[in-house]
């Protein structure tokens, strides 16, 4: 059987996990191979989202759900969400966090409250640029670092879709020190 | 007897008035938006007719079009449920004018409560404890200055907050004078923006109050009743999340005085139907009228649980103009009952809410287990309601005994394709502080709940078991997950400054 990978949110390395039937006469009696270990583990699956597992005598309840190219599972009241790796994404390199954000993205679908900036404006950190507003709460999105507006994509009242570039910006050339020091 | 009630709302509270309206015979109407096409209210009801639109205000708020819909299809009565249309007087007349029975209180009474600041005057003048403040003249531009006098002589911090308002909506804590002037601005834009009034008033803030409030009852006759309190100090930025009763801070001699000022406030504004008198408690044990809310609220179960009574039910009959189905001295209270509000929501990226199509979905049940819920597998949590699913409600002999079935309940809730606060909720019911009753409405500003439970050492891991059950559900999906699916818009989300701070602002 076809080796799956899974990441965990945070992780720096995907796990492997692969699956092989122990026993031909029991359907669900399986060897679950992660990392270096084998791991004896009865599976009861309930149409293909929700189940029970035993391993060593113990009694898991599971559900899964897919999407996203993730999976999320819920065991024993507890949800974990699993990435599932695309292929060809890019590994290693520095981590985008260290380089100044260039745009201004709606976390969430919302309504345009206010823009507090045009095109061309300098900002400080900090400085708030865009209130949404979303399921009756405000939120302000403000400046990650120094910068110019090089461009504005949205109007006030307008609805946006999640991940919608808000705000094209230019981070001024000092920022990074700056909020090292700060 | 009704024969027809349409429900003006959506959700949880729909599918419960439903339950009500089909055990008394009465045919249950529904209207719907266009978002809320396939939603479980409208699978609850016998008919349903459609709002145009997916906003709130093209939809559950048109009271024009809902009583439209009642006239034109034969509706005796209109319950309003919670939010939306229920406490605007303005729809309660229009329904009156309509020959339709608004299931609630007259627009005269949500008048004088709807106004806090006409609410507080009327009550103080019959004796019920309030809040020091002041509420002056407002013009389109407050004079800054003379209300930053008024700050002053009340003494920070002081509490912006509208006279509209509702729901933490439009109210800000000020904590010294030069930070008066913007809080005023910020909260009346609020203000005017969600309740079409900028008026502010201006009250002392008392630190770590707790929140009581209690469940009161008129009918037509002039009967007014208590049904004990609910404490529902354990709040995110003024948004109840757990309600209990008894509170674990009421001696019997401090209810029965707070259950009268709750019956001396209804009968000072003439209350008909369903209603709550919110207090503040202080630590020294004194009390302080916050505001009446017209409308059946929230977490009414926990009520329901520990009397028996359904208040819906009560409702009804009393908008048929019948005497209260209880006397006060019928009314007694037994065991403790406590209600979380399940919510699609991140607790983990500052309570962000989470919109999505909901996977699995299993609601706890059991004995003395109730859950109230909106969702089912399949529906979709859309980002133009409130995003409250759920409400679980447990009921035990004791509070411990309710706290631990609480647990055991949120252990079983089984929510996927949204993030939910489950497991916020199962940690703070851990808590030492709220284990001993020591609560307070800052209590989630000043202890850190772990978001989840899989981080409570503060570090994620997996368990064997988890990723033996994904890589068998996957199998059984034919692999097609394995292969998807970049992530386009969110791996940039994830490197965006405000996921790691708390961005949504209190409103």
């Amino acid at each position: 059987m076809s080796k799956l990978r899974f990441q965990a949110p945070g992780a720096s390395e995907p796990i492997e996990v692969s699956l092989e039937r122990a026993d031909p006469a029991h359907d669900g009696a399986m060897i679950a191979r992660i990392a270096d270990a084998a791991i004896s583990v009865d599976v009861e699956h309930r149409g293909s989202s929700d189940g029970w597992l035993k391993v060593g005598g113990k009694v898991h309840r599971y559900y899964a759900h897919t999407r996203d190219g993730g999976v999320e599972v819920w065991l024993d009241g507890v949800t974990y969400k699993l990435e599932v790796p695309n292929r060809s994404r890019r590994r290693g390199g520095s981590p985008a966090s260290a380089a100044p954000i260039d745009q201004i993205v709606a976390p969430m679908p919302g309504t345009v409250l206010k823009v507090n900036v045009a095109v061309g404006d300098s900002f400080k950190p900090h400085q708030p640029l865009v209130i949404l507003e979303s399921m009756k709460m405000e939120m302000t999105l403000s400046a990650p670092n120094a910068g110019t507006v090089e461009a504005v994509h949205c109007k006030v009242g307008e609805l946006v879709p999640l991940g919608t570039v808000l705000l094209a910006l230019k981070a001024a050339p000092s920022t990074a020190e700056e909020n090292d020091a700060s | 007897m009704f024969r027809k009630v349409l429900i003006a709302n959506r959700g949880e509270i729909a599918v419960r008035v439903a339950q009500t309206l089909r055990e008394m015979g009465i045919i249950v109407v529904a209207v719907y938006s266009a978002p809320d096409r396939a939603s479980v209210h409208v699978a609850c009801a016998d008919e349903a007719y459609p709002l145009e639109g997916k906003s709130a205000v093209e939809t559950y708020l048109r009271g024009d079009k809902i009583i439209e819909i009642a006239k034109s299809h034969g509706v005796d009565a209109i319950h309003p449920g919670y939010g939306f249309l229920s406490e605007n007087p303005e729809f309660a007349e229009a329904c009156a004018k309509a020959g339709v029975t608004f299931i609630g209180p007259s627009a005269d009474v949500m008048r004088a409560t709807g106004n806090k600041i006409v609410a507080k005057t009327t009550l103080a003048k019959a004796g019920v404890p309030v809040v020091p403040g002041w509420s002056g003249e407002q013009d389109a531009e407050p004079d800054v200055k003379a209300i930053t006098k008024e700050a002053k002589k009340i003494g920070y911090p002081v509490l912006v907050k509208a006279a509209s308002g509702g729901g933490g909506k439009g109210m800000r804590v000020v904590a010294c004078e030069k930070d008066l002037a913007g809080s005023l601005e910020a909260a009346r834009r609020e203000a005017k923006s969600s309740f079409g009034d900028a008026t502010v008033f201006l009250e002392k803030f008392i630190e770590r109050p707790r929140h009581i409030e209690f469940q009161i009852f008129g009918d037509s006759h002039g009967n007014v009743v208590h049904l004990f309190e609910r404490e529902c100090s354990i709040q995110r930025r003024h948004q109840k999340i757990l309600e209990e009763t008894p509170s674990p801070a009421l001696t019997p001699e401090l209810r029965k005085q707070m259950g009268d000022a709750a019956v001396a406030a209804a009968r000072a504004v003439k209350y008909t139907n369903a209603g709550t008198v919110e207090f503040l408690l202080d630590e020294d044990g004194k009390f302080y009228f916050l505001e009446i809310n017209t409308r059946l609220q929230v977490e009414h179960p926990v009520t329901e649980m520990t009397l028996r009574h359904d208040l819906v039910r009560a409702q009804i009959l009393i908008a048929l103009g019948e005497n209260l189905p209880f006397t006060q001295d019928e009314l007694a209270p037994d065991g403790h009952a406590v209600e979380v509000r399940i919510y699609a929501e991140d607790a983990a990226s500052g309570f962000l809410p989470s919109t999505g199509t909901i996977g699995s979905y299993v609601p706890a049940a059991g004995a003395n287990i109730r859950v109230d819920s909106g969702v089912t597998e399949g529906s979709e949590v859309s980002v133009f309601y409130d995003p409250m699913l759920a409400k679980l409600i447990c009921f035990g002999r004791t509070r411990g005994e309710a706290l631990e079935r609480l647990a055991f309940a949120l252990d079983s809730f089984v929510v996927l394709g949204v993030t939910t606060n489950i497991e916020f909720l199962r940690n703070l019911i851990e808590h030492p502080d709220f284990i001993t009753g020591n609560i307070h409405t800052n209590f989630l500003d000043q202890n850190r709940i772990a978001p989840t439970r899989d981080r409570v050492d503060g570090k994620a891991s997996i368990p064997d078991e988890v990723l033996i059950a994904a890589a068998v559900t996957i199998r059984e999906n034919g692999r097609t997950a394995s292969r998807a699916v970049g992530h386009g818009g969110n791996a940039r989300l994830k490197d965006a400054p405000w996921r790691s701070g708390d961005a949504w602002r209190g409103a």
